[in-house]
Protein backbone atom coordinates (compact mmCIF):
# COMPACT_ATOMS: atom_id res chain seq x y z
CA UNK A 1 0.00 0.00 0.00
CA UNK A 2 1.63 3.06 -1.23
CA UNK A 3 1.64 6.14 1.87
CA UNK A 4 -0.69 8.53 -0.41
CA UNK A 5 -3.48 5.52 -0.23
CA UNK A 6 -2.83 5.57 3.54
CA UNK A 7 -3.01 9.20 3.80
CA UNK A 8 -6.61 9.11 2.42
CA UNK A 9 -8.32 6.77 4.50
CA UNK A 10 -7.27 6.32 7.96
CA UNK A 11 -6.36 2.65 8.01
CA UNK A 12 -4.19 -0.02 10.23
CA UNK A 13 -3.09 -3.34 10.41
CA UNK A 14 -5.47 -5.48 12.68
CA UNK A 15 -3.08 -7.47 14.85
CA UNK A 16 -6.30 -9.98 16.17
CA UNK A 17 -3.77 -12.24 18.41
CA UNK A 18 -4.73 -15.65 19.15
CA UNK A 19 -7.70 -16.20 21.49
CA UNK A 20 -9.63 -13.50 19.75
CA UNK A 21 -9.15 -15.26 15.89
CA UNK A 22 -8.65 -18.86 17.57
CA UNK A 23 -11.09 -19.07 20.38
CA UNK A 24 -13.50 -15.92 20.43
CA UNK A 25 -14.11 -14.75 16.55
CA UNK A 26 -16.88 -12.55 17.79
CA UNK A 27 -14.50 -10.14 19.16
CA UNK A 28 -12.41 -10.14 15.60
CA UNK A 29 -15.77 -9.99 13.89
CA UNK A 30 -17.15 -7.18 15.91
CA UNK A 31 -13.58 -4.98 15.50
CA UNK A 32 -14.17 -5.54 11.65
CA UNK A 33 -17.84 -4.08 12.06
CA UNK A 34 -17.75 -1.37 14.53
CA UNK A 35 -14.15 -0.01 12.54
CA UNK A 36 -15.59 -0.15 9.09
CA UNK A 37 -18.80 1.63 10.60
CA UNK A 38 -16.64 4.49 12.06
CA UNK A 39 -14.41 4.81 8.69
CA UNK A 40 -10.98 2.90 9.82
CA UNK A 41 -9.70 0.92 7.49
CA UNK A 42 -8.27 -2.58 8.83
CA UNK A 43 -5.64 -4.67 6.74
CA UNK A 44 -4.76 -8.09 7.38
CA UNK A 45 -1.21 -9.45 7.38
CA UNK A 46 0.46 -12.99 8.54
CA UNK A 47 1.19 -12.52 12.46
CA UNK A 48 2.80 -14.94 14.35
CA UNK A 49 1.62 -14.89 17.93
CA UNK A 50 2.46 -11.54 19.14
CA UNK A 51 4.77 -13.72 21.39
CA UNK A 52 2.37 -13.45 24.77
CA UNK A 53 4.41 -11.15 27.37
CA UNK A 54 4.12 -13.21 30.28
CA UNK A 55 5.01 -16.59 28.92
CA UNK A 56 7.55 -16.23 26.20
CA UNK A 57 9.09 -12.80 27.79
CA UNK A 58 9.56 -14.33 30.65
CA UNK A 59 12.30 -17.12 28.37
CA UNK A 60 14.24 -14.74 26.82
CA UNK A 61 13.60 -11.38 26.38
CA UNK A 62 16.07 -11.28 22.69
CA UNK A 63 13.78 -13.67 21.37
CA UNK A 64 10.77 -12.06 22.11
CA UNK A 65 11.91 -9.05 20.75
CA UNK A 66 13.12 -10.54 17.35
CA UNK A 67 9.76 -12.55 16.90
CA UNK A 68 7.48 -9.16 18.07
CA UNK A 69 9.86 -6.77 15.67
CA UNK A 70 9.04 -9.57 12.69
CA UNK A 71 5.43 -9.38 13.43
CA UNK A 72 5.82 -5.37 13.15
CA UNK A 73 7.79 -5.62 10.02
CA UNK A 74 4.59 -7.23 8.13
CA UNK A 75 2.85 -4.08 8.36
CA UNK A 76 5.57 -1.95 8.05
CA UNK A 77 6.12 -3.57 4.73
CA UNK A 78 3.10 -1.75 3.81
CA UNK A 79 3.13 1.40 5.29
CA UNK A 80 0.68 1.26 7.81
CA UNK A 81 0.88 1.11 12.05
CA UNK A 82 -0.29 -1.86 14.43
CA UNK A 83 -3.65 -1.80 15.82
CA UNK A 84 -4.14 -4.53 18.35
CA UNK A 85 -7.16 -5.81 20.21
CA UNK A 86 -5.39 -7.29 23.01
CA UNK A 87 -3.24 -6.22 26.42
CA UNK A 88 -0.99 -8.58 25.53
CA UNK A 89 -0.50 -8.24 22.02
CA UNK A 90 -0.32 -4.37 22.86
CA UNK A 91 2.42 -4.78 25.72
CA UNK A 92 4.71 -7.40 24.02
CA UNK A 93 5.24 -5.79 20.50
CA UNK A 94 4.80 -2.17 21.49
CA UNK A 95 7.75 -3.23 24.18
CA UNK A 96 9.57 -5.18 20.95
CA UNK A 97 9.36 -2.12 19.60
CA UNK A 98 10.78 0.28 21.75
CA UNK A 99 13.83 -2.12 22.96
CA UNK A 100 14.56 -2.00 19.14
CA UNK A 101 14.29 1.97 18.78
CA UNK A 102 16.57 2.38 22.31
CA UNK A 103 19.66 0.26 21.63
CA UNK A 104 21.73 -0.13 18.53
CA UNK A 105 22.68 -3.30 19.58
CA UNK A 106 19.61 -4.70 19.93
CA UNK A 107 19.31 -3.31 16.31
CA UNK A 108 21.55 -4.94 15.02
CA UNK A 109 20.71 -8.03 16.47
CA UNK A 110 17.45 -8.22 15.49
CA UNK A 111 17.94 -6.93 11.92
CA UNK A 112 20.76 -9.63 12.02
CA UNK A 113 18.44 -12.20 12.59
CA UNK A 114 15.77 -11.10 10.30
CA UNK A 115 17.96 -10.87 7.35
CA UNK A 116 18.80 -14.00 7.31
CA UNK A 117 14.80 -14.61 6.59
CA UNK A 118 14.93 -11.97 3.96
CA UNK A 119 13.08 -8.87 6.13
CA UNK A 120 14.61 -5.83 8.36
CA UNK A 121 12.93 -2.79 10.21
CA UNK A 122 13.67 0.50 10.07
CA UNK A 123 11.93 1.34 13.92
CA UNK A 124 9.48 3.44 12.17
CA UNK A 125 5.71 1.80 12.84
CA UNK A 126 3.98 2.63 15.44
CA UNK A 127 2.43 -0.27 18.18
CA UNK A 128 -1.45 1.32 18.97
CA UNK A 129 -3.97 -0.56 21.15
CA UNK A 130 -8.03 -0.23 19.57
CA UNK A 131 -9.60 1.61 22.45
CA UNK A 132 -7.03 4.56 21.58
CA UNK A 133 -8.75 4.33 18.21
CA UNK A 134 -12.25 4.52 19.62
CA UNK A 135 -11.94 7.30 21.95
CA UNK A 136 -9.81 8.87 19.11
CA UNK A 137 -13.16 8.89 16.74
CA UNK A 138 -15.70 9.01 20.38
CA UNK A 139 -17.85 11.48 17.90
CA UNK A 140 -17.94 8.93 15.03
CA UNK A 141 -18.89 6.17 17.74
CA UNK A 142 -22.12 8.01 18.77
CA UNK A 143 -22.81 9.05 15.37
CA UNK A 144 -22.60 5.26 14.49
CA UNK A 145 -24.48 3.85 17.40
CA UNK A 146 -28.32 2.67 16.94
CA UNK A 147 -29.04 1.93 20.58
CA UNK A 148 -28.46 2.91 23.92
CA UNK A 149 -27.40 0.34 25.86
CA UNK A 150 -28.30 1.30 29.15
CA UNK A 151 -26.48 -1.18 30.93
CA UNK A 152 -24.11 -1.00 34.47
CA UNK A 153 -20.87 -2.25 33.35
CA UNK A 154 -18.21 -3.04 35.59
CA UNK A 155 -14.92 -1.81 33.27
CA UNK A 156 -11.70 -4.24 33.95
CA UNK A 157 -8.53 -2.47 32.08
CA UNK A 158 -6.56 -5.27 32.66
CA UNK A 159 -2.90 -4.55 33.14
CA UNK A 160 -0.53 -4.35 29.80
CA UNK A 161 -2.75 -1.31 28.62
CA UNK A 162 -2.14 0.81 31.91
CA UNK A 163 1.30 -0.41 32.91
CA UNK A 164 4.18 0.31 32.68
CA UNK A 165 2.77 3.42 32.00
CA UNK A 166 5.15 5.80 29.74
CA UNK A 167 3.17 3.69 26.77
CA UNK A 168 1.01 6.47 27.89
CA UNK A 169 2.24 9.62 29.37
CA UNK A 170 -1.21 11.64 29.39
CA UNK A 171 -3.13 8.94 31.33
CA UNK A 172 -2.90 8.58 35.43
CA UNK A 173 -2.25 4.64 35.70
CA UNK A 174 -4.43 4.91 39.05
CA UNK A 175 -7.53 6.52 38.07
CA UNK A 176 -7.81 5.58 33.96
CA UNK A 177 -10.76 7.46 32.34
CA UNK A 178 -10.86 6.17 28.75
CA UNK A 179 -12.65 2.58 28.27
CA UNK A 180 -15.61 4.69 30.64
CA UNK A 181 -16.10 7.71 28.10
CA UNK A 182 -16.86 4.57 25.48
CA UNK A 183 -19.00 2.93 26.92
CA UNK A 184 -20.61 6.40 28.43
CA UNK A 185 -20.83 6.86 24.85
CA UNK A 186 -22.08 3.71 24.04
CA UNK A 187 -25.41 4.95 27.05
CA UNK A 188 -23.93 2.49 29.63
CA UNK A 189 -23.34 3.36 33.04
CA UNK A 190 -19.84 2.57 34.42
CA UNK A 191 -20.09 1.64 37.87
CA UNK A 192 -16.94 1.70 40.38
CA UNK A 193 -16.07 -1.39 42.59
CA UNK A 194 -13.34 -2.35 45.20
CA UNK A 195 -9.62 -2.64 43.44
CA UNK A 196 -11.14 -1.82 40.08
CA UNK A 197 -7.43 -2.09 38.51
CA UNK A 198 -6.35 -5.01 39.68
CA UNK A 199 -5.10 -8.00 37.32
CA UNK A 200 -7.66 -10.63 36.77
CA UNK A 201 -4.79 -13.34 37.68
CA UNK A 202 -3.93 -14.89 34.24
CA UNK A 203 -1.10 -13.17 33.22
CA UNK A 204 2.87 -13.80 33.28
CA UNK A 205 2.53 -17.40 32.68
CA UNK A 206 0.29 -17.83 36.30
CA UNK A 207 -2.72 -19.18 33.93
CA UNK A 208 -0.85 -22.06 33.12
CA UNK A 209 1.98 -22.30 35.44
CA UNK A 210 -0.09 -21.96 38.81
CA UNK A 211 -3.93 -22.16 38.01
CA UNK A 212 -5.07 -22.20 41.42
CA UNK A 213 -3.44 -18.70 42.22
CA UNK A 214 -5.03 -17.03 39.29
CA UNK A 215 -8.32 -18.67 40.33
CA UNK A 216 -8.09 -17.14 43.75
CA UNK A 217 -7.31 -13.61 42.28
CA UNK A 218 -10.44 -13.84 39.66
CA UNK A 219 -12.44 -15.02 42.21
CA UNK A 220 -11.44 -11.87 44.37
CA UNK A 221 -11.87 -9.47 41.26
CA UNK A 222 -15.01 -11.13 40.70
CA UNK A 223 -16.85 -10.89 44.52
CA UNK A 224 -15.91 -7.23 44.26
CA UNK A 225 -17.86 -6.95 40.89
CA UNK A 226 -20.55 -8.74 41.90
CA UNK A 227 -21.43 -6.14 44.85
CA UNK A 228 -21.13 -3.56 42.87
CA UNK A 229 -24.22 -4.77 40.93
CA UNK A 230 -23.01 -4.42 37.50
CA UNK A 231 -24.49 -6.33 34.66
CA UNK A 232 -21.71 -7.54 33.03
CA UNK A 233 -17.75 -7.15 33.07
CA UNK A 234 -16.50 -4.89 29.70
CA UNK A 235 -12.74 -5.74 29.08
CA UNK A 236 -10.49 -4.50 26.52
CA UNK A 237 -8.22 -7.80 26.40
CA UNK A 238 -8.98 -11.15 25.06
CA UNK A 239 -6.38 -13.19 27.73
CA UNK A 240 -8.30 -11.31 30.26
CA UNK A 241 -11.89 -12.53 28.34
CA UNK A 242 -11.09 -15.76 28.17
CA UNK A 243 -9.93 -16.03 31.77
CA UNK A 244 -12.81 -14.16 33.03
CA UNK A 245 -15.14 -16.02 30.96
CA UNK A 246 -13.95 -19.66 31.04
CA UNK A 247 -12.63 -19.42 34.82
CA UNK A 248 -15.57 -18.67 36.25
CA UNK A 249 -17.31 -22.32 36.29
CA UNK A 250 -14.17 -23.21 37.96
CA UNK A 251 -14.97 -21.20 41.50
CA UNK A 252 -16.59 -22.46 43.95
CA UNK A 253 -18.75 -19.53 44.06
CA UNK A 254 -21.11 -19.76 40.88
CA UNK A 255 -20.95 -16.04 40.10
CA UNK A 256 -22.20 -15.76 36.07
CA UNK A 257 -21.15 -12.74 35.37
CA UNK A 258 -21.46 -12.32 31.58
CA UNK A 259 -18.19 -10.78 30.03
CA UNK A 260 -17.96 -8.58 26.97
CA UNK A 261 -15.25 -7.29 25.22
CA UNK A 262 -15.86 -4.07 24.37
CA UNK A 263 -15.31 -4.45 20.50
CA UNK A 264 -18.78 -6.63 20.88
CA UNK A 265 -20.43 -4.27 23.36
CA UNK A 266 -19.39 -1.78 20.40
CA UNK A 267 -20.56 -4.00 17.94
CA UNK A 268 -24.09 -4.52 19.74
CA UNK A 269 -24.99 -0.81 20.33
CA UNK A 270 -24.09 -0.24 16.53
CA UNK A 271 -27.24 -2.37 16.29
CA UNK A 272 -25.33 -6.03 15.12
CA UNK A 273 -27.43 -8.91 15.86
CA UNK A 274 -25.88 -11.17 18.75
CA UNK A 275 -26.44 -14.57 16.69
CA UNK A 276 -24.43 -12.59 13.69
CA UNK A 277 -21.49 -12.11 16.57
CA UNK A 278 -21.02 -15.76 17.70
CA UNK A 279 -22.67 -14.46 21.58
CA UNK A 280 -23.61 -17.94 22.19
CA UNK A 281 -19.87 -19.28 21.90
CA UNK A 282 -18.96 -17.25 25.96
CA UNK A 283 -18.90 -20.03 28.25
CA UNK A 284 -21.05 -17.60 30.90
CA UNK A 285 -24.59 -16.65 29.16
CA UNK A 286 -24.81 -13.24 27.43
CA UNK A 287 -28.38 -13.79 27.19
CA UNK A 288 -29.74 -11.75 29.89
CA UNK A 289 -27.53 -8.84 28.38
CA UNK A 290 -29.27 -9.17 24.99
CA UNK A 291 -32.77 -9.35 26.67
CA UNK A 292 -32.12 -6.01 28.27
CA UNK A 293 -30.55 -4.32 25.04
CA UNK A 294 -33.57 -5.45 23.06
CA UNK A 295 -36.02 -3.76 25.41
CA UNK A 296 -33.84 -1.14 25.25
CA UNK A 297 -34.01 -1.22 21.49
CA UNK A 298 -38.31 -1.43 21.75
CA UNK A 299 -38.35 1.58 24.18
CA UNK A 300 -36.58 3.92 21.45
CA UNK A 301 -38.81 2.66 18.87
CA UNK B 1 12.67 -19.81 50.90
CA UNK B 2 15.13 -18.63 53.28
CA UNK B 3 18.46 -16.94 53.36
CA UNK B 4 19.88 -20.15 54.63
CA UNK B 5 18.49 -21.71 51.44
CA UNK B 6 20.15 -19.57 48.37
CA UNK B 7 23.54 -19.64 47.97
CA UNK B 8 25.05 -15.73 47.69
CA UNK B 9 26.21 -15.31 44.02
CA UNK B 10 29.84 -14.16 45.00
CA UNK B 11 30.24 -17.08 46.30
CA UNK B 12 29.40 -19.41 44.04
CA UNK B 13 32.57 -20.96 41.69
CA UNK B 14 30.66 -19.52 38.10
CA UNK B 15 31.89 -18.24 35.00
CA UNK B 16 32.48 -14.90 35.13
CA UNK B 17 29.64 -14.56 32.41
CA UNK B 18 26.74 -15.03 34.92
CA UNK B 19 28.15 -12.94 37.63
CA UNK B 20 27.98 -10.16 35.33
CA UNK B 21 25.14 -11.23 34.15
CA UNK B 22 23.20 -11.03 37.79
CA UNK B 23 25.12 -7.84 38.54
CA UNK B 24 23.80 -6.03 35.19
CA UNK B 25 20.28 -7.28 36.45
CA UNK B 26 20.73 -5.28 39.64
CA UNK B 27 21.78 -2.66 38.00
CA UNK B 28 19.62 -2.63 34.99
CA UNK B 29 16.29 -2.50 37.04
CA UNK B 30 17.96 0.00 39.90
CA UNK B 31 17.63 -2.68 42.41
CA UNK B 32 20.11 -1.05 44.59
CA UNK B 33 18.11 1.58 44.93
CA UNK B 34 15.02 -0.20 47.15
CA UNK B 35 14.58 1.03 51.02
CA UNK B 36 11.99 -1.85 51.59
CA UNK B 37 8.83 0.16 52.01
CA UNK B 38 7.30 -2.78 50.89
CA UNK B 39 5.15 -0.67 48.66
CA UNK B 40 5.47 -3.62 45.86
CA UNK B 41 4.04 -6.61 47.98
CA UNK B 42 1.33 -4.32 49.40
CA UNK B 43 0.26 -3.78 46.10
CA UNK B 44 0.91 -7.51 44.89
CA UNK B 45 -2.58 -8.91 43.60
CA UNK B 46 -0.49 -12.67 43.62
CA UNK B 47 0.84 -11.49 47.20
CA UNK B 48 -2.55 -12.13 48.48
CA UNK B 49 -2.79 -15.93 47.54
CA UNK B 50 0.28 -17.02 47.89
CA UNK B 51 3.97 -16.69 48.87
CA UNK B 52 5.08 -14.45 46.58
CA UNK B 53 6.96 -11.18 48.40
CA UNK B 54 8.10 -8.83 46.18
CA UNK B 55 10.10 -7.05 48.81
CA UNK B 56 11.81 -10.37 49.96
CA UNK B 57 12.84 -11.40 46.44
CA UNK B 58 14.36 -7.58 45.84
CA UNK B 59 16.03 -8.02 49.41
CA UNK B 60 17.78 -10.94 48.46
CA UNK B 61 18.49 -10.32 45.22
CA UNK B 62 20.30 -6.47 46.76
CA UNK B 63 21.92 -8.92 49.18
CA UNK B 64 23.79 -11.18 46.15
CA UNK B 65 21.69 -14.14 46.54
CA UNK B 66 21.40 -16.39 43.89
CA UNK B 67 17.67 -16.97 43.87
CA UNK B 68 17.12 -18.32 40.35
CA UNK B 69 15.48 -21.45 41.90
CA UNK B 70 12.98 -19.94 44.15
CA UNK B 71 9.40 -20.68 42.62
CA UNK B 72 8.03 -17.45 43.91
CA UNK B 73 9.51 -16.09 40.27
CA UNK B 74 7.06 -17.97 38.58
CA UNK B 75 3.93 -16.64 40.64
CA UNK B 76 4.20 -12.99 38.99
CA UNK B 77 1.33 -12.45 37.18
CA UNK B 78 3.21 -9.28 35.55
CA UNK B 79 0.93 -7.18 36.11
CA UNK B 80 3.74 -4.27 37.16
CA UNK B 81 1.63 -2.46 40.35
CA UNK B 82 4.67 -2.73 42.10
CA UNK B 83 7.04 -1.19 39.43
CA UNK B 84 4.56 1.70 38.77
CA UNK B 85 4.00 2.25 42.79
CA UNK B 86 7.70 2.17 44.01
CA UNK B 87 8.55 5.26 45.04
CA UNK B 88 12.64 4.81 44.18
CA UNK B 89 11.83 3.50 40.93
CA UNK B 90 13.03 0.43 40.95
CA UNK B 91 11.94 -1.74 38.18
CA UNK B 92 10.67 -4.52 40.42
CA UNK B 93 8.63 -6.17 37.56
CA UNK B 94 11.15 -5.91 35.16
CA UNK B 95 13.75 -7.39 37.44
CA UNK B 96 11.07 -10.52 37.81
CA UNK B 97 11.48 -11.08 34.15
CA UNK B 98 14.98 -10.92 33.49
CA UNK B 99 15.86 -13.10 36.79
CA UNK B 100 13.03 -15.53 35.14
CA UNK B 101 15.74 -15.33 31.91
CA UNK B 102 18.78 -15.97 33.88
CA UNK B 103 17.11 -18.96 35.61
CA UNK B 104 15.93 -20.25 32.19
CA UNK B 105 19.76 -19.94 31.06
CA UNK B 106 21.28 -21.38 34.18
CA UNK B 107 18.92 -24.36 34.29
CA UNK B 108 15.79 -23.59 36.18
CA UNK B 109 14.45 -26.90 37.67
CA UNK B 110 11.21 -25.22 38.94
CA UNK B 111 9.98 -24.05 35.95
CA UNK B 112 6.31 -25.13 35.57
CA UNK B 113 6.52 -27.85 33.03
CA UNK B 114 3.17 -26.59 31.16
CA UNK B 115 5.32 -24.01 29.79
CA UNK B 116 7.55 -26.32 27.76
CA UNK B 117 4.52 -27.18 25.73
CA UNK B 118 3.77 -23.24 24.96
CA UNK B 119 7.42 -23.08 23.28
CA UNK B 120 6.93 -25.95 21.20
CA UNK B 121 3.62 -25.06 19.74
CA UNK B 122 4.59 -21.32 19.57
CA UNK B 123 7.26 -23.06 17.51
CA UNK B 124 5.15 -25.43 15.41
CA UNK B 125 1.69 -23.54 14.92
CA UNK B 126 3.42 -19.81 15.41
CA UNK B 127 0.18 -19.23 18.01
CA UNK B 128 0.17 -19.55 21.96
CA UNK B 129 -3.35 -21.39 21.47
CA UNK B 130 -4.22 -23.18 18.10
CA UNK B 131 -7.56 -23.01 16.20
CA UNK B 132 -9.91 -26.09 16.83
CA UNK B 133 -12.18 -27.48 14.39
CA UNK B 134 -15.29 -26.23 16.27
CA UNK B 135 -13.81 -22.58 16.23
CA UNK B 136 -13.09 -23.04 12.17
CA UNK B 137 -16.95 -23.88 11.61
CA UNK B 138 -17.97 -20.90 14.17
CA UNK B 139 -16.27 -18.89 11.85
CA UNK B 140 -17.76 -19.37 8.46
CA UNK B 141 -20.85 -19.23 10.17
CA UNK B 142 -20.38 -15.66 11.27
CA UNK B 143 -18.94 -14.99 8.19
CA UNK B 144 -15.44 -14.32 8.59
CA UNK B 145 -12.84 -17.08 6.55
CA UNK B 146 -13.04 -20.37 8.02
CA UNK B 147 -8.93 -20.02 8.44
CA UNK B 148 -8.07 -16.59 9.83
CA UNK B 149 -5.31 -14.71 7.28
CA UNK B 150 -2.40 -15.46 9.85
CA UNK B 151 1.41 -16.96 10.11
CA UNK B 152 -0.15 -20.74 10.70
CA UNK B 153 -2.07 -20.51 7.45
CA UNK B 154 0.70 -19.53 5.26
CA UNK B 155 3.08 -22.40 4.99
CA UNK B 156 5.77 -20.79 3.12
CA UNK B 157 5.82 -17.84 6.11
CA UNK B 158 5.57 -20.28 8.49
CA UNK B 159 8.54 -22.54 7.60
CA UNK B 160 10.77 -18.96 7.24
CA UNK B 161 9.14 -18.29 10.95
CA UNK B 162 10.33 -21.54 12.33
CA UNK B 163 13.60 -20.81 10.18
CA UNK B 164 13.72 -17.95 12.77
CA UNK B 165 13.19 -19.52 16.09
CA UNK B 166 15.52 -22.25 15.47
CA UNK B 167 17.90 -19.40 14.53
CA UNK B 168 16.98 -18.23 18.47
CA UNK B 169 17.43 -21.83 19.98
CA UNK B 170 15.14 -20.67 22.03
CA UNK B 171 13.46 -24.40 22.10
CA UNK B 172 16.78 -26.39 22.36
CA UNK B 173 17.18 -23.90 25.16
CA UNK B 174 13.81 -24.74 27.25
CA UNK B 175 14.42 -28.62 26.50
CA UNK B 176 18.05 -28.79 27.45
CA UNK B 177 17.54 -26.70 30.76
CA UNK B 178 14.45 -26.75 31.31
CA UNK B 179 13.03 -30.83 30.37
CA UNK B 180 13.54 -32.22 33.60
CA UNK B 181 10.94 -29.68 35.72
CA UNK B 182 8.48 -31.51 37.73
CA UNK B 183 4.84 -30.25 37.94
CA UNK B 184 4.77 -28.57 41.45
CA UNK B 185 2.16 -26.39 42.18
CA UNK B 186 1.87 -23.18 44.15
CA UNK B 187 0.53 -24.34 47.41
CA UNK B 188 3.33 -26.94 47.73
CA UNK B 189 5.08 -23.96 48.56
CA UNK B 190 5.47 -23.90 52.74
CA UNK B 191 3.09 -20.96 53.28
CA UNK B 192 2.59 -19.37 56.73
CA UNK B 193 0.69 -16.41 56.60
CA UNK B 194 2.60 -13.25 57.51
CA UNK B 195 2.12 -12.55 61.49
CA UNK B 196 0.98 -8.96 62.44
CA UNK B 197 3.50 -6.68 64.07
CA UNK B 198 2.75 -6.76 67.82
CA UNK B 199 0.91 -10.00 67.62
CA UNK B 200 4.12 -11.99 69.04
CA UNK B 201 4.59 -9.86 71.62
CA UNK B 202 1.06 -9.48 72.69
CA UNK B 203 0.46 -13.15 72.36
CA UNK B 204 4.07 -13.13 75.11
CA UNK B 205 1.99 -10.73 77.29
CA UNK B 206 -1.75 -12.70 77.31
CA UNK B 207 0.71 -15.47 78.66
CA UNK B 208 1.51 -14.10 81.11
Amino acid sequence: MSEEETRKQETYSLFPGCIAKNMYPSIEKSTYTIFEKIGVKLLNHRYSCCPAPGVFRGYDRKTHMTLGVRNIVMAAQDNVDVMTICNGCYGSLWEANEMFRKSKENQEFVNGKLAKIGLSYDGKTEVLHFVDVLHKHLEDVENAKEIDLGLKVAVHYGCHYLRPSDKHPDINPESPHVIEDVVEALGCESVDFKNKLSCCGAGGGVWSGAEELGLRVLDAKLKNVQESGADCIVNICPFCHMHLDQSQGKLEERYKIPILHLSELTGLAFGIRPKHLAMHTHLISTRDIEKKIKSAKKEKA
Amino acid sequence: MSEAETKKVDQMEEDPYELENFHKILEDSKILNCVQCGKCTGGCPAGRDSRIRIRELIHLAHEGHDIKDCKELWLCTTCYNCQERCPKGVDTTEAIISLRNRAIRKGDHNFPEIHVTAITSLRDQADGFPLSPDVESIRSVIGLPKHPHDLAHDPEGLKKFQELMDDLDIVGLIEKQCGDSKPWKYVDIDYKPPVARGAKKKEAESDE
